[in-house]
């Protein structure tokens, strides 16, 4: 099933539009609000589609209504443009059922600005080769709806640790350091909402982590035509799947608020722990990140732009000679520095 | 022609007066500058030729000069005994009435050779226990081989460095090695974490999606269990390395010592 947005003034293709949030109209400059959208059905089709959609690797054919030319998906691909005819297009079968998302959050920077603030973004790199600050080889950028499952959580945990406070006097030629040990326990029980972790295979999840956070403010019910003029894919993983990714992450954040709750202490050290991450909810969220592909000495770099608030993640190549030409100049300027305050000290210059 | 005759008179009579109190400061004024500081190279024991006492001579000189302290090279070929030694040398120093003084003593009695080097005045400060150690030290080894010489021209050139630098430079993060390491690290670490945060820094922490209304600490406690007490000598700040001591009392007044060393 595929679902295109017709614009009812003038009948060309709507896309979501990122400045106003709204289904808009580049021909005649309709736009619709899409919250009061009405939600897909997709109950009939379901019964059509559900057994041969969700299974194996199979792929589907899909057709663009507008052209009449078969669309190119791979099997995770929920939303794309028809690359004849260029019309948004969403794959409605792979967005219903147990694989429909419960919320997005809509592109709020749009594609231009996506690229000026990547090459910003280059510009203001220190070490990267000059060659690569100019920016000006970006292969494609795509604005792509990633799925992420967003756990709400419940962290207990129970911590012993060996604690002391350190005092130190002086009693005539002696220095007395008086330490009082203290045996402390913490009992934590904490709420986590809505931590993120990307369930596509396709995506780095080191690169998605750092994309982080989001903002949950603007976090709203799933409707489709926010897909519309982007790319979406579906999840690979269910939260079942990706749970122990998350339990992980929570369990460095139960250690670190019962850390956190021990105060007052010369030293602590948590001899006897115990963590437990229960999962209350997931929900199935896209949320916007802007897939920037870069060509530079001939190898392709890849960087990720959180769609809503501009933060970037990737690996850009770094120039040896500018990096040692920093260490060097600072440690000369240093240098010179200490130098001279020796100097003014009555020091010799040198040696 | 009268006034004439009156002129010459008065003059003769009243220079006769400025002549007698002219003469009469002359050893103040004079004596002032020169019994403060000179140079004594006293060899006694015959260990050095003359012509490397008058090399000495002008390196001593230089400190003299530029420091207005006095250099005193005694050797002695009769002396023995670590307390003689000492107290000869403080006696020495106080049959002079130069108050900065650097005082190298040679003692080359057969069995008991020894020599030891002191700072009076400013050079008791400038030239410290420890420098005077480290003086002794960088010495030693011309000593022990007979190149007595070599070793005074180190003690020359040692002093004269001690005297220009204070020893609170002495300290070792006046080193230029230590300086210029610790700038490297300095110019090292900001740039690796620079190239280390240009993938992007995690900028989410333990609070970020924490629900504080719905957190809290359920169960605590701090049961204090026992207090143990340590105690450790001060460490003392004395500039004794090298078996420094500071001296004090007898003829030779307070002055600083390297504590003198066999050879």
């Amino acid at each position: 099933m595929v679902i295109q947005y017709k614009c009812p003034g003038c009948g060309a293709d709507m896309a979501f539009n990122s400045q106003t949030g709204r289904l808009h109209c580049d021909n005649c400059g309709h736009s619709e609000e899409i919250e009061d959208y009405k939600t897909e059905d997709f109950r009939e089709f379901e019964e059509h589609f559900h057994s041969s959609t969700f299974e194996g690797d199979e792929v589907n054919q899909y057709q663009c209504n507008n052209c009449g030319a078969i669309l190119l998906t791979d099997k995770d691909t929920t939303a794309t443009t028809c690359s004849f005819c260029g019309s948004p297009v969403i794959l409605g079968d792979r967005l219903s059922g147990a694989l429909a998302p419960s919320k997005v959050i809509p592109f709020t920077i749009s594609k231009s600005e996506a690229e000026a603030a990547f090459k910003k973004w280059c510009h203001h790199g220190l070490l990267m080769p000059k060659n690569f600050k100019q920016a000006d080889r970006i292969k494609s950028l795509t604005g792509m709806y990633v799925p992420f499952w967003l756990y709400d959580l419940q962290g207990q945990g129970e911590a012993f640790a060996h604690c002391t406070r350190i005092h130190t006097h002086d009693e005539g030629d002696y220095i007395v350091t008086r330490t009082s040990h203290f045996n402390v326990y913490r009992k934590v029980d904490l709420r986590y909402n809505n931590v993120p972790a990307d369930a596509s295979e396709k995506m780095p999840d080191d690169l998605m982590d750092k994309l982080e956070p989001f903002d949950y403010q603007n976090l709203k019910k799933f409707n489709t035509p926010y897909l519309a003029g982007f790319i979406s894919e579906k999840y690979n993983y269910t939260d079942r799947q990706m749970f122990p990714r998350v339990q992980q992450r929570v369990t460095h954040y139960i250690e670190d608020y019962i850390s956190g709750s021990i105060q007052g202490y010369s030293t602590k050290n948590i001899i006897n722990r115990e963590y437990h991450t229960k999962q209350i909810n997931a929900e199935y969220a896209l949320l916007p990140v802007w897939m920037v592909y870069y060509d530079y000495n001939n190898s392709e770099y890849t960087f990720a732009m959180n769609g809503q608030t501009g933060k970037i993640a990737g690996k850009p190549p770094l120039s040896a000679g500018k990096a040692a030409g920093g260490a060097i100049g600072i440690t000369l300027l240093l240098f010179i520095i200490c130098r001279v305050v020796t100097v003014i000290m009555g020091g010799p210059l040198l040696w | 022609m009268v006034i004439y005759r009156k002129q010459p008179g008065y003059i003769l009579k009243y220079s006769r007066y400025v002549f007698i109190i002219l003469m009469a400061l002359i050893p103040f004024l004079s004596l002032n500058k020169t019994a403060c500081a000179e140079t004594i190279i006293q060899d006694d024991a015959e260990i050095i030729s003359s012509d490397e006492e008058k090399k000495l001579q002008g390196l001593c000189d230089k400190i003299l000069k530029e420091y207005d302290t006095s250099v005193y090279i005694w050797t002695d070929s009769d002396i023995s005994g670590s307390s003689n030694f000492t107290y000869l040398m403080e006696m020495f120093v106080a049959t002079h009435p130069d108050k900065n003084i650097i005082i190298l003593m040679v003692g080359m009695c057969p069995g008991d050779r020894i020599y030891e080097v002191q700072g009076y005045g400013i050079a008791e400060e400038m030239v410290n226990n420890k420098r005077c150690g480290k003086i002794l030290d960088d010495m030693h080894s011309d000593m022990a081989n007979g190149n007595y010489y070599s070793a005074m021209q180190i003690f020359c050139q040692k002093s004269y460095t001690y005297m220009g630098r204070h020893p609170r430079l002495d300290s070792i993060i006046f080193s230029p090695v230590f300086q210029f390491i610790i700038c490297l690290i300095a110019g090292i670490v900001p740039v690796a974490i620079i190239a280390y945060n240009s993938g992007g820094r995690t900028t989410v922490n333990s609070h970020t999606y924490l629900d504080i209304n719905n957190s809290r600490v359920i169960g605590s406690f701090d049961r204090y269990t026992h207090t143990t007490v340590k105690r450790t000598a001060k460490p003392r700040d004395n500039d004794s390395s090298g078996g420094g001591s500071s001296g004090g009392g007898g003829g030779g007044g307070s002055h600083s010592s390297g504590g003198g060393r066999s050879f």
